[in-house]
């Protein structure tokens, strides 16, 4: 009798998972890499934490279990490769997102074309890279779209007639500066100092003065942090006459603040997104992501979290309104088109985003007020700016 | 402390057989999965810098911090000629070797003539310097920009067998293992030379060397000849096989320091123990310490060279491996 019951109670229990398994959605294997150690790993931890929230939030909104892969690739492209060959050949994954530098994505990405596997990245931002015209390559910035949010504000804006670029040697810096030029010079805005510095410069004052010399009234730096507080402690001791100080990314951080104080007022930067700069109609998933970023990690998401967070969250959809078939995914990934927190995506049939433009702000009382595109300002650019003997 | 089973000693030559009889037989063990072999591709590429190397440091007693800059003079030297003056690119990956040679006699014989530590520096000042270069010479490097598209060794066709490296991880390993073989069997033939002679007295006393008669400039130019010769010949495999070049990469500060922490596990006073510690700190780190800590499984390999450098000083194989008599 006893076990009779028992029996009874094994095969209840048994139809009962079994009903379960079948009603329950199948997971979605979701494979990323990232440099979470070596010399990008700021930037990959960063790139993995929105992922995660990504994959953690879509299975909350469609009941479906994300079984997410994480690869650390070392900042290395051996390692990127490998990171492919393991996420895309033994993990079996759907898709793969993350990649930090060309010269990781550009060896990963490689890979994921030969696994024939749909492969978003969010930190490559080299136009070589989608010039392979890989089937399976995306990503969400590049960089035509941070020269554009520069170019443009000194063409519409500012409407200046002369133009100084000094940029750091390193391959982003070069690429930007080298397109802000192009697109200025379209623009018939004049670029007579174009001059390239080293990493660790710790004088500048030589490049400034042919700026000066130039009758330059805009100064555009494409650097990184030490740079901009060099140029810019630069400027102030040689009272430099610029209407306008631009740089490329790191601009505005609590940090550069804190480093440069009433220096910092004024300058204008770019970045695709900042807390707040969404459209309206993608103010709502925002909030959302913002929200559960805090609740997750006790901190302020940064910018490249949000693309981490928005690559996997479109390569989620995608995979579960495609049933996982490679070319259902990047069929769906290529006719997407939506207006989401770092502005309108879609891709082109290279997998670059047809409409990236990242944003321009000026840092006025130590907050970031967005200046440019139109539809994405917090309010007017204060041009020209107040001398550097005034701050 | 003594390893377990630390009795047990074997020659050079027998260590070396079983070495490379095991590095044969793995990707059968392993199933040839692709993913398997690329880690082992980079622990073979390191471990053949790490021997590169050594025979500098291990064999003539000159310690150098710039490997990465003959490293990443290969990769770019065997990548200009392959991809710029059209050679093929195992022609391109020999010329890069003695492009390596030529650069190593412009740096050595000058710096070598100091004593003390001016060569270790001025070779980590080169290395700085070549990078800068491939930075600004943006007509022929690409800048900062870097190289795409650099082509893979052409296809072997043996028989029915043919070697795809552009695709195949499986040829890949096996050209980065022949590679390893053929700075192992070089090194080797060096020591048992005279000039290898010649740098055993230099590595245990240079003024006692010069006494004697040891043209002691010569010698220390024929040791980082050969191993800046090797190290080229292993950056330019790693152009070809990455397919992608950038100065940050090319001319990573770890191609100077990771060989030093191969050799240094595995143990310098051979000539297969570098190759070892390569392939075991590698290992460790890839299926071990990373499945442990996803970020922070560079700790425990940190934590394992300091127990290494603490209780066995002379590497994993330093005492376990009887080194011939010269």
């Amino acid at each position: 009798m006893i076990a009779r019951k028992t029996w009874r109670l094994v095969l209840a229990a048994g139809l009962a998972a079994a009903w379960t398994q079948a009603g329950a959605a199948p997971a979605i294997k979701l494979g990323a890499h990232a440099p979470e150690t070596g010399s990008l790993a700021k930037h990959g931890q960063e790139q993995v934490k929105g992922i995660r929230v990504a994959a953690e939030e879509f299975s909350k909104r469609t009941g479906i279990a994300v079984d997410l892969k994480v690869y650390d690739d070392e900042s290395q492209p051996q390692k990127a490769v490998a990171a492919v060959e393991k996420l895309a050949g033994i993990e079996k994954v759907a898709g793969i997102v993350g990649g930090y530098g060309s010269n990781l994505v550009g060896p990963a990405s490689e890979a994921a074309e030969r696994y024939d596997t749909p492969y978003m990245t969010t930190g490559a931002v080299d136009t070589k890279l989608s010039a392979r015209h890989f089937k399976n390559f995306f990503r969400l910035n590049y960089m035509p779209g941070y020269a554009a949010a520069q170019a443009n504000t000194i063409r519409e804006l500012f409407q200046a007639k002369k133009v100084a670029i000094l940029f750091n040697s390193q391959s982003a810096t070069t690429e930007i500066a080298e397109a802000v030029k192009g697109q200025l010079a379209a623009g018939g805005v004049q670029v007579p100092v174009f001059e390239k510095f080293e990493k660790g410069t710790t004088n500048y004052k030589p490049l400034l003065l042919k700026a000066r010399d130039a009758g330059c009234e805009v100064l555009l730096v494409e650097g990184y942090f030490p740079d901009y507080v060099g140029t810019i402690k630069d400027a102030k001791i040689l009272a430099l006459p610029v209407k306008a100080y631009v740089g490329a990314w790191g601009i505005g951080t609590p940090e550069f603040i804190r480093e440069l104080g009433p220096m910092s007022e004024f300058v204008y930067g770019t970045s695709i997104w900042e807390m707040g700069t969404a459209p309206k109609a993608a103010r709502a998933e925002e909030a959302r992501f913002v929200e559960a970023y805090r609740a997750r990690f006790k901190e302020d998401p940064s910018y490249i979290a949000m693309l981490g967070y928005l690559s996997a969250e479109y390569m989620l959809d995608a995979i579960a309104k495609g049933g996982g078939a490679a070319a259902r995914t990047r069929d769906l990934l290529r006719a997407m088109d939506a207006v989401t927190p770092i502005g309108r995506v879609a891709f082109d049939e290279k997998g670059d985003p047809r409409h990236f433009t990242a944003v321009l702000f000026q840092t006025r009382a130590g907050k970031q007020v967005v200046v440019y595109p139109r539809d994405r300002a917090g309010g007017e650019a204060k041009y020209p700016a107040v001398p550097w003997s005034t701050r | 402390m003594r390893w377990p089973g630390s009795g047990l000693r074997v020659t050079e030559g027998t260590a070396a057989a079983l070495f490379f009889g095991a590095l044969a037989l793995l990707p059968l063990a392993l199933s040839f999965n692709p993913y398997y072999l690329s880690i082992l591709v980079a622990a073979l590429v390191l471990g053949s810098v790490a021997v590169s190397w050594n025979v500098l440091a291990g064999l003539c007693g000159q310690v150098s911090f710039g490997h990465a800059g003959f490293f990443g003079l290969g990769a770019y030297a065997s990548a200009i000629l392959a991809m710029r003056a059209g050679w093929s690119p195992w022609l391109a990956m020999a010329g890069a070797g003695v492009a390596g040679v030529a650069v190593s006699l412009l740096i050595g014989l000058p710096s070598f003539k100091l004593r003390g530590p001016y060569f270790a520096l001025a070779i980590l000042g080169f290395a700085e310097v070549l990078k800068l270069l491939a930075l600004n010479l943006d007509s022929l490097t690409g800048g900062s920009q870097g190289i795409f598209g650099v082509p893979p060794p052409t296809a072997l066709r043996l028989g029915g067998l043919t070697a795809d490296f552009e695709a195949s991880r499986t040829a890949n390993y096996y050209l980065a293992g022949l590679l390893l073989l053929l700075v192992w069997g070089a090194a080797v033939l060096l020591r048992r030379s005279r000039a290898g002679v010649a740098m055993a007295t230099v590595h245990a006393d240079e003024e006692a060397a010069a006494g004697i008669g040891v043209p002691v400039l010569r010698t220390k130019a024929t040791a980082l000849a050969v191993s800046a010769f090797f190290t080229a010949l292993l950056g330019a495999f790693y152009a070809h096989y990455v397919h992608y070049l950038d100065p940050d990469s090319a001319f990573d500060g770890a191609w100077s320091i990771m060989p030093i922490v191969a050799a240094l596990f595995g143990g310098m006073s051979t000539l297969v123990g570098p190759a070892v510690g390569a392939l075991v700190i590698t290992g460790l780190d890839e299926f071990l310490f990373k499945r442990l800590f996803e970020s922070g499984h560079q700790l425990f390999f940190g934590l394992l060279l300091a127990a290494v450098i603490v209780w066995a000083p002379s590497g994993l194989l330093g005492g376990r491996v009887r080194r011939p008599t010269t």
